[in-house]
């Protein structure tokens, strides 16, 4: 079953559109960016206006992006448990980067300590619909220039499966998770890229300075690196969903190719999130349904572009089949860390894949035996086939919880969903275990993020 | 072979929903010799509370506890020669007369309940649907049931159990019958509106009602105690 929300015509000239604003318009490289990126940029025929711009001829763009691989493996510890984009399966990603938690004691928000990121990852590692985690907070317990690598840590010693890390605008934490990523590779942990990283373009067409140069020390590592944009639409992108579409996929290639022209052949992932703005207030509104429309569009674009494809949204991404998808666990626009809601979204997003797939038409699914064996007037409760099909079917355990009660009723009370999925997402926590990461790795680990970034920054 | 053993491979039946095992199994108890009341007990109806237990806690699916129940019925019909020449029949409080009111031609939920009650011993008088309240009087008549399980699904078709339960009166034999009704739409309010002695919302609590209106037959405690009793916590205890 597939969702076809762009016509080729349509997807054609949205990307003709999309390298002409990075001919014409250009991208903004703000003066702050490091002299070496800026020769390297240079040096590499790309001319930087007086104004900062970088204008990149479509040309340019093109041949750059040829030598990006179709096909990136994100490493997990478990090698059951990598991530191959390579077309054939959509694989989903826990909601990030949140700065708060819903306290599942108080039920009050709180600012995210660390402890937050090792129980969601230990959550999302039992929880199988989750294939790969997303750093779902920023730890605010942890001093600033220590986080990110204390973060990866913590994840790392909380899932086997892969972690991806968002927005690291400080070069120096991308080289420290170069390091990291080298350790568990000589300690045999996997042999495939134990992290990746999000680096967004700042709409409308904005270069990260940091993020660029810390995608570059990733791209020189051979770790993937996520080509994001997350236009808000009527604040940061044009107020219609086409006109979003445009801008996010005019600066993902345009932040992937300057990535293929320094590190030909790295492994970029071509990322878009759009959503549209509240019109009362501005601030991003994800309940615009027009956002899955936009979110399957670009899905479509970055297939054509010829790399991974990973989105935002809901059953409609899903259909347009992304290679990645970002969903679950955080509420108030993805700002707030709710360990129940990881749970309920994990039912979700188990409904959204049973209904995006295609139903078999076989003798057995038909059943025309059993419809004749059964006769008019009977029922089909006690028939083999029933009993060999009815393990397939989808109980709601948390979405649905809710059952009234009538009043008089000497039925028990029942526990909300809320309380039902909290419950099942302390169980899980407490419960759940991970295997402990060998403990050479762990010790080098330790080490690395105890020294921090100042180091690594010379090292290079 | 132990009959530990044997009523392993009957309960294993039971659990696996296999008739034609249980009733071979019930049959190899018999040659052997075995108190057909304990095999029934020890080897069918005490896996069926398990699997019934199952259900209530959602480990189970109803299509795999109504195999379990044609397992017991099978072995059940195997043993109950045996079981007659043990014990005098069923006394009218396990006879129970089955039927979709008038006008209503549903019956998948009355098909369980009567599975159910089957499995767990009752004799079942099945009327079937769109059943006019003089058939329900004629059969309890013929037949001295103490019981009537009555199943509704259209709220047009609701007032048809009231029907019922005024026919029984007027022919004077409501004073020896308990009732009970069933069905999408009905609501212990309801129940207890029309006069009825219980309310079930599922399979497992018909049974469960039925068991208890069986063993506080009519003429004993007074009607209706049962109609709260029996609504969502005998979900949770077959």
């Amino acid at each position: 079953m597939r969702f076809e929300p762009l016509t080729e015509t349509e997807a054609l000239s949205v990307h003709d559109a999309a390298l002409q604003i990075l001919e014409e318009v250009g991208l903004l490289l703000p003066p702050s960016t490091s002299k070496p990126v800026a020769t390297r940029l240079r040096d590499a025929g790309l001319a930087i206006s007086a104004d900062g711009r970088l204008r990149l001829p479509r040309a340019m763009v093109g041949a750059a992006l040829r030598h990006a691989p179709r096909r990136v493996v994100l490493g997990a510890r478990d090698a059951r448990r990598h991530a191959t984009l390579d077309g054939t399966a959509t694989y989903v990603t826990t909601d990030g980067c949140g700065s708060k938690t819903l306290d599942p004691k108080t039920g009050l928000r709180r600012p995210a300590i660390l402890a937050d990121i090792a129980a969601s990852a230990r959550l999302a590692d039992a929880l199988p619909g989750f294939h790969v985690y997303w750093m779902m907070v920023s730890a605010e317990d942890v001093p600033l220039q220590a986080r990110v690598g204390r973060e990866y840590l913590t994840a790392l010693r909380s899932t086997t499966k892969h972690v991806q890390m968002i927005d690291v605008s400080r070069p120096e934490e991308a080289r420290l998770l170069v390091d990291m990523a080298r350790v568990l590779r000589e300690t045999g942990v996997t042999a495939e890229a134990p992290v990746s990283m999000l680096i967004s373009v700042v709409s409308p067409l904005r270069l990260d300075p940091g993020g660029l140069e810390s995608a570059l020390a990733f791209a020189a590592a051979g770790l993937p690196i996520v080509s994001c944009s997350m236009p808000i639409s009527g604040v940061t992108s044009p107020a219609t969903a086409p006109g979003t579409l445009l801008l996010a996929h005019a600066e993902i290639l345009g932040f992937a190719a300057l990535i293929q022209t320094l590190h030909p052949g790295a492994p970029v992932i071509y990322c878009s999130f759009p959503a549209f703005g509240d019109p009362r207030s501005g601030i991003t509104n994800y309940r615009d349904p027009r956002r899955f429309w936009a979110a399957a569009a670009a899905t479509r674009l970055g297939q054509r572009s010829g790399l991974p494809c990973f989105t935002s949204g809901e059953l409609a991404s899903l259909l347009a089949r992304p290679d990645m998808l970002c969903f679950g666990g955080l509420l108030e626009v993805s700002t707030v860390l709710s360990f129940e809601q990881m749970v309920i979204d994990h039912e979700l997003l188990r409904d959204w894949t049973l209904s995006a797939a295609p139903q078999p038409i076989t003798p057995d699914t038909l059943a025309l035996d059993v419809i004749r064996a059964v006769g008019p007037g009977g029922h089909f409760l006690t028939q083999r086939h029933t009993a060999r099909h009815i393990r397939e079917f989808v109980v709601p355990r948390f979405a649905d919880a809710d059952r009234p009660v009538e009043p008089g009723s000497a039925a028990p009370p029942v526990a909300s969903s809320q309380d039902q999925a909290r419950s099942e997402a302390l169980r899980l926590i407490a419960t759940h275990e991970v295997p402990p990461l060998p403990s050479a790795a762990d010790a080098a680990l330790e080490r690395l993020v105890l020294e921090g970034a100042p180091t690594h920054a010379t090292a290079r | 072979m132990g009959d530990g053993l044997l009523f392993e491979r009957m309960q294993a039946a039971v659990t696996e929903g296999d008739a034609d095992r249980a009733r071979a199994l019930a049959e190899e108890a018999l040659r052997a010799g075995l108190d057909p009341i304990e095999v029934l007990e020890r080897g069918y109806t005490s896996a069926l509370r398990t699997v019934g237990d199952g259900w209530a806690r959602g480990d189970v699916y109803l299509p795999e506890m109504m195999l379990s129940a044609e397992a017991v019925k099978a072995a059940l019909h195997a043993l109950t020669p045996a079981l007659r020449a043990r014990s005098a029949p069923s006394d009218a409080s396990a006879l129970c007369v089955l039927g979709t009111v008038q006008g209503d031609i549903h019956d998948i939920g009355k098909n369980i309940v009567g599975t159910l009650l089957e499995a767990f011993g009752f004799l079942i008088v099945d009327l079937g649907t769109d059943v006019a309240p003089e058939r329900f009087v004629a059969a309890v008549r013929e037949t001295g049931a103490g019981l009537v399980g009555l199943s509704a699904l259209l709220t047009s078709t609701m007032p048809g159990m009231k029907a019922v339960l005024d026919a029984l009166e007027e022919a004077g034999l409501r004073s020896r019958v308990r009732v009970a009704v069933g069905g999408a739409p009905i609501t212990p309010a309801f129940a207890r509106d029309i006069g009825a002695d219980g309310f079930a919302e599922d399979g497992v609590s018909a049974l469960r009602l039925f068991q208890s209106l069986a063993a506080a037959p009519a003429g004993g405690p007074a009607a209706g105690t049962a109609a709260g009793a029996m609504t969502g916590e005998a979900r949770h205890a077959l």
